[in-house]
């Protein structure tokens, strides 16, 4: 317990089962008191099974899961005090105005009156609704409700923000906003947010945890994810001089350079070349000073290109299916031999 | 039971501001007052055992055999198809606060449309003051009897709906209970009189619960503390199924 009591979240070894599909196995993580968190999977692969448990609304089947060192299963009422939630598609009473829906929670998260009122006012600004404080909620857009949803889940200082999908539907702008509101948070509230924006969650978290049917695939900072998944860095250059030329030039600076991916402009010399080989901070420069002196091939430009969180992704999902299907080619009868739609099935219907 | 005061609000709330509320209350008052005219019209062609009121309050049931249903349909049944039960139980609020808000809301909303209901052997009094036309006795008993047999079946109602999602699914549930308590009761006692005698424990069990028979004795003054009891118990019952399956079915 002494340790839990360090982190905002922690859970061991969850697991929950919807009939005869796996949800989740065997998950475990813990966030730290400030740290913002980003979930990543795919459809079905667990995500909101995962929130909702920690808010305390679904039992896990076994495992445990602490809120502020306090065990949600034995405590329920005690861990949705620390919590803010925003479920799944932001449900909100479509004939209630703002105002009277923010100050209806309120009083459900035990509020007093002048603190709610100040509150209030404070998450209006915070969410820039406060023009729209007396609409009904029916009739506003969909970037307001999300905010709306935003602001509930933030009105009473909640240690903990869970946030399921806060930025899906909403236009670029609105994003930008969010994501600047999320940062603005950062340090005073431990967050965990699953998202399917990945550049979002890349410019907002300080660690992502990467599920896949259940199982936890992947979780580190972006760039430990980076090492660990992607190790090679790649270059792209443009060049101008003949193609069949350069493949032995780029051999000559490091052996295992290779060509990914060549392009060459049309009525020109310039080709566009991608190169990939291991991530070594000097390759970038042994290559400027190779092409600098050249006399055939000449340089016009080179940027490294370092892998996003969603090549990371992509190679860490391709990654769990392989090593899920190399299990369930030795156990016929494990769970997991279902098609990956049953387990996205079992969380619809719950 | 912290919050409880709070989501009453908020459900009482949602009623007055909803249209539907008012449209209800529109045609029950309409359905209600022709049954009156139609009972009066009878008092009026030939001599009755009766008193008007005692024979309005025992036509009460068939509009409460509509009017329940769709009072409470809706109550648990749409909120969780939208998502709102979910996510109003991540607030430190329980289940057993959530289904009694709802519940007393409804009710209290089945009481009024109930009372409002005395203004039709008020204005007959005001324009024939005739002690028969309102007798106090009778309109007490009355009134308690709908008012206390309304525990249970808003009960009912809220026990349906929160077993489902559709709120079709759960009227039509609600229904078939109502209408199996208040007639397929009738029914079977009247089967069971064949084969039983008539101090036996099935007779007198199903005597017991014999909803239009509560209702004749009410009607005419006697307040019984037994049908009291039953439906202040069975409500209980209902209700913490309704708990129960709140909670099973997040």
């Amino acid at each position: 317990m002494e340790e839990s009591v360090e982190n905002s979240i922690e859970v061991n070894n969850l697991t929950k089962q919807y009939g005869r599909i796996m949800a989740i196995q065997d998950i475990s993580f813990s966030l730290k008191k400030g740290e913002i968190v980003g979930f990543l999977g795919p459809n079905g692969a667990g995500k909101s099974t995962t929130m909702k448990i920690l808010a305390g609304l679904v039992p896990a089947n076994s495992g445990s899961a602490y809120i502020c060192g306090i065990p949600v299963a034995t405590h329920p009422e005690e861990i949705k005090r620390r919590i803010g939630y925003m479920p799944e598609n932001n449900p909100l009473p479509m004939d209630m105005r703002v105002i009277e829906y923010l100050r209806f929670r309120g009083k459900l998260k035990e509020m007093s009156g002048r603190m709610l009122r100040k509150r209030i006012d404070f998450v209006l600004e915070l969410c820039d609704l406060t023009r729209a404080r007396k609409r009904v909620i029916g009739g506003l857009s969909k970037g307001y409700r999300q905010r709306i949803g935003i602001a509930e889940a933030i009105l009473s200082e909640p240690e903990i923000i869970i946030m399921d999908e806060p930025t899906i539907g909403l236009d670029p702008h609105q994003i930008l906003k969010i994501r600047d509101l999320i940062g603005s948070l950062k340090g005073r509230m431990s967050m965990i947010i699953s998202s399917h924006i990945l550049p979002e969650i890349e410019l907002t978290c300080d660690r992502v945890i990467i599920i896949n049917r259940g199982f936890v695939v992947a979780s580190g900072s972006p760039a430990e994810l980076r090492k660990e998944f992607l190790p090679e860095s790649s270059f792209q250059l443009e060049i101008h001089g003949t193609y069949e030329a350069l493949e032995p030039e780029i051999k000559f600076v490091h052996p295992k350079l290779s060509i990914v991916s060549s392009e060459s402009f049309p009525n020109s010399e310039v080709n566009q070349i991608t190169i990939s080989g291991p991530s070594n901070q000097e390759i970038g420069e042994k290559l400027i000073k190779h092409f600098g002196s050249h006399s055939d091939l000449k340089l016009r430009s080179i940027y490294t290109k370092d892998p996003n969180l969603e090549d990371i992704f992509l190679a860490a999902t391709k990654r769990s299916w392989e090593i899920l299907s190399e299990r369930s080619d030795r156990f016929t009868a494990s769970p997991f031999g279902d098609e990956e739609s049953l387990t996205e099935n079992a969380e619809e219907d719950e | 039971m912290k919050h409880f005061f709070t989501l009453l609000k908020h459900e009482l709330r949602s009623i007055l501001i909803s249209p539907a509320t008012y449209l209800a209350a529109f045609f029950f008052l309409i359905v209600m007052g022709v049954i009156y005219q139609l009972v009066l019209q009878d008092y009026n062609k030939s001599a009755q055992e009766l008193l008007p009121n005692n024979i309005f309050f025992s036509t009460f049931i068939f509009p409460v055999l509509f009017l329940v249903p769709l009072l409470t349909m809706r109550s648990i049944a749409e909120e969780r198809r939208l998502g709102l039960i979910e996510s109003l139980l991540t607030t430190p609020i329980n289940s057993i606060e959530l289904v009694a808000s709802k519940y007393v809301a409804a009710y209290t909303y089945y009481c009024f449309l109930c009372l409002l209901t005395l203004a039709y052997p008020a204005i007959t009094y005001h324009f024939f003051p005739d002690e028969r036309i309102f007798d106090k006795a009778t309109l007490i008993g009355g009134f308690a009897i709908i008012c206390v047999s309304g525990l249970l079946y808003i009960s009912i109602g809220i026990l349906a709906s929160t077993l489902t999602r559709s709120q079709l699914v759960a009227g039509l549930f609600s229904f078939s209970m109502l209408f199996g308590l208040i007639l397929g009761v009738q029914m079977i006692k009247e089967k069971a009189d064949e084969y039983f005698e008539s101090y036996s424990i099935v007779s007198m069990l199903l005597e017991y619960i014999q909803v239009l028979d509560h209702i004749q004795d009410f009607s005419r003054g006697v307040l019984d503390t037994r049908p009291i009891v039953l439906y202040v118990s069975s409500s209980f019952l209902m209700l913490s199924i309704a708990v129960l399956a709140v909670d099973h079915k997040r």
